[in-house]
């Protein structure tokens, strides 16, 4: 018999179980400890720590209607409830619950693809499908849609968008809440709703219009707790006739302002899909003593002795790829277009002709391009990342082992933010006693109007020590982020609080917000306790 | 053919098996159990330990199979999503970190789970620590073949045939012995684009760490059921 949740009778709780097993079926119901540590984060920074995050047991719904009797039981009895898709989100929480005792509700059973619409590039799909899923689904029809895939692609496309998960291609595409359309949600007393055109009796048009009439709702089931997703439409991408990617170097330190100007412009027009920056200088470091010791030295390297050894060495300070997809003759006059714009702005700017790519690939090219691109730039779903996370140099002594745990904080999409995180997030790394690529740090673009300085801090399973120094580092830079405006989109479990309260305009008025209608459509406070931050009223008063 | 214990004296069994030009240890001799070898073994071949590792259990008749430059994503695809949606059946590798993480989240869906992981890690007086997590019997019959003075990716392989999952009996103990070969360093070229798990000392150009450590491990079936994907 597991351990019952906080405040819930053993007699309770057993009552519980046996009216979910008469409701899904005894085999989807996961009591034992071995089934109930499958839902363990594989990458928890608490780690066999007594703050771990653990379920109490599981259960697997495979209908709609089985989710809703879930909830009923879960209502009658009290019972917390976690909700997954497939639990991949890792760094973020996986399979495991942010309060522990919570009964997870596993989701992947719930794995249909209820419809591809390629002519009116859409599709409505299931918690338990997953990006491989989609993908398969499409290529074997040989469809012309794409779909915009993260980085894995091995988790669900309804769970993704309702992390406020992010892709790689077009904008309006690769912010996968942004791009759904229309969901059905059971609520936390069990009454099943629809939102946008979906809400109609008899809809025509469920992910062809988001907004229906009235309130837009559909912002409160991602990354909260006011209902169980059950179906989610999408917005895919038309095939593109052909790919097309060009890097662009600038020389000078400083060049990055103008820069990240032009590209905002592109990509604002539409001419360009993700762009990703990097410092081919700071790439540098490894091989060059002088450069390493320019870095090291007290205070810091100015910007002028930056550039002059850059010049020294003949290298460039920034670059950014930049990705086309359209017509072949079009992405190739906006390439043009690019280099003219830029060269005629930035002296020194320099190009490089990338990748081209036309669509469908053959066979031959299929088996090329896995060994030669990112297959999620054009599409593809793959978990090819996990190669590269591996590995524990002496430069990079606490890698691997356990995974790793993000701080992603929201920055302007300007060059002067890059700079400026870059010296404040410098300064808080080292006050944590972590290493920073400072200087040479360069920005995610996944959501497309603003910076995410992401970084990743290592989690073991082994020792103990090295979480508890990245918890501490996280909870230190996140505060010296939000000093300046700068709050992360994502947060690990145990962080949750610390991120939630920094969004405190007018005494935290929208946690309170958020707070009203919790207790208003979950008095029980059954649904996801503490996800997004938001706790049920009984639970309010262990917000960290 | 030598017996094991004539193998622990002589530490001369080799089968006339070979595979990536390696002649292969003969791991039935050094203790494996009759019938318990893994049914699919991956090794990432950019590594003379999981070369080695995959020869010895191809010897014992397991089918052997290279990650991509690493990456499980077409080997788990094309082949062990399709293995484990008929029958959750037993396999081994010698990785990265990596690759063994998403087959041990994967395998949970699958009624599997994983049984024994050994992290190699180098130390810094030139050694290699060995800490296995498995079976107690899997540790003691470690520390007697290194003791004897069998290469570590030979005893892994020994180690896989003869691992079952039983949560009950885990143990963890870290062995010592000295490095094989030199690994590896840098070799592979580095994306231009830096991913969030891009770690880094690769941002600042050290090279994708393949001098990092490695990981042996036996994903086998479970006893109970669970929320499988099929």
């Amino acid at each position: 018999m597991p351990r019952p949740p906080e405040g819930v009778s053993v007699g309770e709780f057993a009552t519980a179980l046996r009216k979910l097993e008469a409701a899904v079926g005894e085999q989807w119901v996961f009591k034992s400890d071995e089934d109930v540590a499958l839902y363990r984060d594989a990458y928890s920074p608490e780690r066999d720590e007594p703050t771990e995050r653990l379920a109490s047991a599981a259960v697997a719904p495979i209908s709609v209607e089985q989710v809703q009797q879930v909830v009923r039981i879960a209502n009658e009895h009290k019972i917390p409830l976690y909700p997954i898709s497939t639990g991949k989100n890792l760094g973020y929480g996986g399979s495991a619950p942010i309060l522990s005792g919570s009964v997870v509700v596993d989701l992947k059973r719930m794995n249909r693809i209820l419809s591809v619409d390629a002519g009116r590039c859409q599709a409505v799909v299931e918690p338990g499908v997953s990006y491989f899923d989609l993908y398969r689904h499409i290529e074997e029809r040989n469809l012309e849609v794409w779909i915009d895939t993260p980085d894995p692609g091995w988790g669900s496309v309804v769970g993704n968008a309702l992390d406020h998960g992010v892709g790689y291609t077009y904008g309006q595409y690769r912010d996968h809440f942004g791009s759904h359309c229309g969901m059905e949600v059971v609520l936390p007393n069990g009454e099943l709703m629809r939102t946008g055109m979906a809400a109609l009796a008899n809809d025509a048009s469920w992910a062809d219009y988001k907004y229906g009439f009235g309130p837009y709702v559909a912002g409160l089931f991602g990354q909260a707790n006011f209902g169980i997703v059950t179906k989610m439409g999408f917005w895919l991408l038309p095939r593109p006739e052909a790919y097309r990617r060009g890097t662009v170097s600038v020389p000078k330190r400083r060049d990055i302002v103008k820069l990240v100007e032009h590209v905002n412009y592109l990509e604002n027009l539409g001419l360009i899909g993700m762009p990703g920056f990097r410092s081919p200088l700071g790439f540098a470091q490894a091989r060059e003593p002088e450069l390493r010791a320019l870095v090291a030295k007290p205070g810091g390297p100015s910007d002028e002795e930056l550039d002059r050894f850059a010049e020294s060495k003949g290298l460039q300070s920034w670059s950014v790829e930049l990705q086309f997809y359209g017509p072949e003759k079009t992405i190739a006059g906006s390439w043009d277009y690019v280099q003219k714009r830029i060269g005629a702005s930035i002296p020194g700017a320099r190009f490089e002709e990338g990748a081209v790519y036309r669509f469908p690939l053959t066979a031959q090219q299929q088996a090329e391009v896995q060994r030669v691109h990112r297959l999620v730039d054009i599409g593809i779903p793959n978990m090819s990342i996990f190669a590269i996370a591996g590995g524990r140099t002496p430069q990079n002594p606490d890698s691997a082992d356990g995974g790793q745990f993000y701080f992603a904080p929201m920055i302007p999409r300007t060059g002067e933010a890059i700079l400026e995180a870059n010296r404040v997030l410098g300064q808080a790394y080292r006050d944590a006693g972590l290493p920073y690529n400072q200087y040479f740090s360069a920005p995610a673009c996944w959501h497309y109007r603003a910076f995410i300085m992401i970084t990743s801090l290592p989690v073991s399973r082994l020792d103990p020590e090295i979480n508890r120094r990245s918890r501490a580092a996280f909870q230190a830079i996140a505060k010296v982020a939000a000093e300046h405006g700068w709050g992360e989109y994502r947060s690990p479990p145990f962080g949750v609080d610390l991120v939630a309260g920094a969004y405190s305009f007018n005494d935290h008025a929208l946690r309170r917000f958020c707070e009203t209608l919790k207790d208003a459509v979950d008095p029980n406070g059954i649904i996801a306790a503490g996800r997004g931050g938001i706790w049920p009223r009984h639970l309010r008063g262990s917000r960290a | 053919m030598p017996n094991r214990r004539e193998f622990l004296h002589t530490g001369a069994v080799m089968s006339a098996l070979a595979i990536n030009g390696l002649r292969a240890p003969d791991v039935a001799a050094l203790g494996a159990a009759p019938g318990r070898a893994p049914r699919v073994t991956i090794y990432d071949n950019r590594y003379a330990e999981g070369r080695r590792f995959a020869a010895a259990l191809t010897a014992a008749g397991t089918t052997a199979h290279a990650l991509d430059c690493g990456d499980i994503t077409r080997l788990y695809n094309e082949r062990l999503d399709a293995l484990w949606r008929g029958e959750p059946v037993t396999i081994a590798g010698l990785t990265q970190f990596g690759p063994m993480l998403v087959l041990e989240q994967l395998a949970g869906e699958r009624r599997l789970r994983l049984a024994l992981r050994v992290e190699h890690r180098a130390t810094n007086d030139g050694r290699l620590a060995h800490v296995i997590t498995g079976p107690r019997a899997a540790i003691e019959s470690a520390d007697e073949l290194c003791s004897a003075g069998v290469d570590w990716p030979t005893v892994m392989a020994v180690l896989a045939c003869q691992t079952v999952a039983d949560p009950s009996r885990l143990a963890t103990a870290t062995l010592f012995t000295t490095a094989l070969s030199s690994t590896p360093t840098a070799v592979q070229e580095v994306a231009s684009f830096i991913h969030y798990y891009t770690p880094q000392a690769v941002q600042q150009g050290y090279g994708v760490a393949l001098d990092g450590p490695l990981y042996s491990w036996v994903i086998a079936p479970r006893g109970a059921n669970h929320a499988a994907t099929t």
